[in-house]
């Protein structure tokens, strides 16, 4: 039936129309429709119907409507802003054709001198104001106005704006909220949104007219596209071809960036809390994957630190009557305790005895942290862990002098290494090669290969115990650190000592090649560390200790260093104390002015501190606000940052 | 008691017994409750190194200890009553007779058993 109504009213019209002998063309069709007083309408949901609805033209609420609009846009917050002003060029047209169509000239006219000034910026915008205007004053009726082909053009062509979403929201709001009927009317009818959350929002509305050539219409669409287009060649051609500042400028800036002060890498903490058995030692994996810990009643317990990639399932069997069998079949250490992963791997792990306890009697499945086993075997306290390259295998040495080998896929002890008649304080793993140094009370250090159970070389020469092991990034030499208070640098090949280095006044703990293979760091009890040269075989710089060093810095370990990490080129040396304290230093030659000569007349050396750090309270603080406890390791992974272990004690 | 002195002689030395007698030992053992609890001897297994899954075996475990106490109680007991017997008995009646556990009657026992005690005999 409306339809039907349409056609009637189509056909009255053009019959009008061509008594006047005017055009009827469609968009003059639609002219005259609006002519009549009635426009037509929204946006339709479906194309095939038709809504119409009359809203009154009187100027004064035009008027209202666009002075109420432009002063809310003002307000508004700046991205909206200044995307919402693309919209009122379009409205501001549309409203004058409509106070022209329907109110009169005058009352049009005022209307756009009130408003226009503030389009003139834009050339484009400019364009079409002068043709609407002249169009609109010079002629007579509103038919002939219809008839000029700018405006036809308008009414005929959707202004295209670029809006987010949340402003074209906004904006719909407002329009809804308040009243304005014909503002609505016109931002759907001719204004065609592009919802571009990108932010880059156009220079200006761009007018689409249906025969969709836009750069055909030149004069309307005018020199937005093609100013579009310029911009973005600028761009480009500003990108791809640098000009000699920009490329002196770059280079200043690497420079700046060479000569700056290092930064010290980042220290991701974990802390063993409610470890009531006695945390003796912890090792992390060199991707950082696997965590490691020793403990004092003989268990090794393994810890996934990064989100499980796969998970290990395993079924909850009772372990009262095995149900794989009778007797012959006894569950295996890693069967009871194998637990599947929890969603994502915590960064603080919290160890449980509970949870071991339960999954000793097959009670949980899951548990909250990354544990992965609990291996037992060893006899004793395990005193130390190390993870050999590929991960797949861990070792551990403990006080039952014996020497383990873990396969960590099966979670089993796979080979047992006997030779020192002594606890094993240490352990270390070759860097190229399968070989493998302990150090031990009894004064010696072994060299092993893991295929054979009896060691292969016995490094003899200290007076008292081998507190400290490690080999040299070639591995062809193994240093160790003792009780004596010296440093041997031994060979591997005959086991034959090639130096022995001293200066430190205190136990060593720690020692540490540096990965160019030039220097050995070494960390005593009384806080003292010392950078050694290897060819020459004395000490380049010291960090503290009993006598304070070259180094201007006052602050310095005063507590057991128990840890040494060398940055892969060599040029930061991290230390850390059982109290807590990780510091970092920059090791280098300095200027000599600023430090003095050393006794050989070069330059001196110096650790100049980059970065400390406090993660633990140290034995008695272990309830402190950082959350720390006793730091037990350091060590740097694959991905360059250190990862420390910390120990929080059960209160007592 | 013969399965029991087997199985600690088992311990001893490698194991020569025949499995049979052993399972039916362990099966007779499910009955039982040793007085050494399943936890501590389970914790003390582990300390060794070894993973106590069954409860069978741990009760196994908490039953040799017991008998090894209660053996070195026995001989004890032995030698007090030698050296009471040796003693004048008419005194005390024979059925409240209460017998104390001295260093002197338990540090023969125990180096019968290869544990040597030596007590100082004063203290500074």
């Amino acid at each position: 039936m409306k339809k039907v109504k349409t056609e009637k009213v189509m056909s009255t019209v053009t019959d009008y129309l061509k008594k006047r002998n005017l055009e009827t063309g469609i968009s003059g069709g639609v002219a005259t429709e609006q002519h009549a007083g009635v426009l037509g309408l929204v946006s339709p949901s479906t194309p095939n119907t038709f809504t119409f609805s009359t809203t009154s033209t009187h100027h004064s609420h035009i008027d209202h409507q666009y002075v109420r609009l432009k002063s809310w846009m003002m307000e508004a917050s700046e991205p909206c802003r200044s995307e919402l002003s693309q919209v009122l060029f379009p409205l501001f047209i549309h409203l004058y054709l409509e106070l022209v169509a329907g109110t009169g000239r005058q009352a049009a006219r005022k209307f756009f001198v009130k408003h226009y000034q503030v389009f003139l910026v834009n050339r484009d915008y400019e364009n079409i104001l002068s043709q609407v205007l002249n169009a609109s004053s010079n002629v007579a009726t509103s038919g002939d106005m219809a008839s000029s082909p700018v405006i036809q053009s308008l009414k005929s062509g959707k202004y295209s704006v670029r809006l987010s979403e949340l402003t074209l929201n906004y904006f719909l709001r407002y329009l809804k909220a308040t009243e304005n009927p014909t503002l609505l009317q016109i931002f759907n009818t001719y204004i065609e949104v592009e919802v571009d959350d990108s932010g880059a929002g156009s220079a200006g509305a761009v007018l689409r007219t249906p025969d969709s050539s836009v750069q055909a219409n030149g004069l309307v669409n005018g020199h937005t596209p093609e100013s579009i287009t310029s911009d973005t060649a600028a761009a480009s051609a500003d990108g791809m071809d640098c000009t000699q500042e920009e490329l002196q400028k770059v280079r200043e800036v690497i420079a700046r960036v060479k000569c700056t002060h290092p930064t010290a890498p980042s220290l991701c903490v974990y802390t063993v809390s409610n470890a009531y058995n006695g945390l003796s030692c912890a090792c992390v994996n060199a991707e950082g994957r696997y965590l490691s810990c020793g403990f004092e009643d003989s268990v090794i317990k393994l810890w996934k630190l990064t989100p499980p990639v796969h998970n290990v399932g395993f079924r909850k069997t009772s372990t009262v009557t095995g149900p794989r069998g009778g007797m012959s079949h006894t569950l295996l250490a890693c069967d009871s305790s194998r637990m599947e992963d929890e969603g994502n791997g915590a960064e603080e792990e919290e160890k449980d005895e509970d949870m071991m306890a339960e999954a000793r009697g097959g009670g949980r499945r899951r548990n909250r942290g990354g544990e992965l086993f609990a291996l037992r075997g060893h006899c004793g306290p395990v005193l130390d862990t190390a993870f050999t390259h590929d991960s797949s295998h861990l070792l551990s040495v403990g006080e039952d002098t014996t020497m383990k080998l873990w396969n960590l896929e099966l979670g089993q002890a796979v080979a047992l290494y006997r030779g020192h008649n002594y606890p094993v304080w240490c352990l270390a793993v070759a860097p190229l090669t399968m070989y493998v140094a302990t150090g031990s009370y009894d004064t010696t250090a072994r060299i092993w290969a893991t295929d054979y159970t009896y060691p292969l070389r016995s490094l003899t020469g200290h007076t008292k115990g081998v507190d400290c092991v490690t080999f040299h990034p070639n591995g062809s030499y193994v240093a160790t650190g003792s009780s004596d208070r010296t440093i041997r640098i031994w060979q591997v090949t005959d086991g034959d000592t090639a130096r022995i280095l001293l200066h430190h006044k205190a136990p060593i703990n720690t020692i540490a090649f540096s990965p160019n293979g030039k220097y050995l760091a070494s960390g005593s009890e009384d806080g003292a560390v010392l950078v050694w040269d290897l060819a020459g075989g004395k000490v380049l710089t010291e960090l503290g200790g009993s006598h304070s060093g070259c180094s201007a810095d006052s602050v310095v370990h005063t507590d057991p260093v128990i840890g040494l990490c060398w940055s892969p080129d060599s040029a930061l040396l991290t230390s850390a104390s059982s109290d807590g304290c990780v510091r970092t230093s920059h090791f280098r030659q300095g200027a000599a002015r600023e430090l003095g000569f050393d006794s050989d007349g070069g330059p001196a050396w110096d650790l100049g501190e980059v970065c400390q750090v406090q993660c633990g309270g140290g034995t008695n603080g272990g309830y402190s606000g950082n959350g720390g406890g006793q730091l037990l390791h350091i060590s740097l992974t694959s991905h360059n940052y250190l990862t420390a272990v910390t120990a929080l004690d059960v209160e007592r | 008691m013969d399965p029991n002195q087997q199985q600690q002689q088992g311990g001893q030395q490698l194991p020569r017994t025949s499995g049979l007698p052993l399972s039916d030992f362990l099966m007779q053992l499910e009955d039982y409750v040793p007085t050494i609890p399943d936890a501590v001897t389970a914790y003390y297994l582990n300390t060794s190194g070894f993973e106590a899954a069954d409860v069978r075996l741990v009760r196994l475990i908490s039953l040799a200890a017991q008998k090894f106490i209660s053996d070195i109680a026995n001989d004890a007991l032995q030698h007090c009553k030698m050296r009471g017997s040796q003693q004048s008995s008419s005194k005390t009646k024979g059925k409240d007779k209460r017998y104390t556990l001295t260093m002197d009657d338990l540090t023969p026992v125990l180096a019968e058993y290869g544990i040597t005690v030596k007590k100082p005999h004063y203290y500074i």
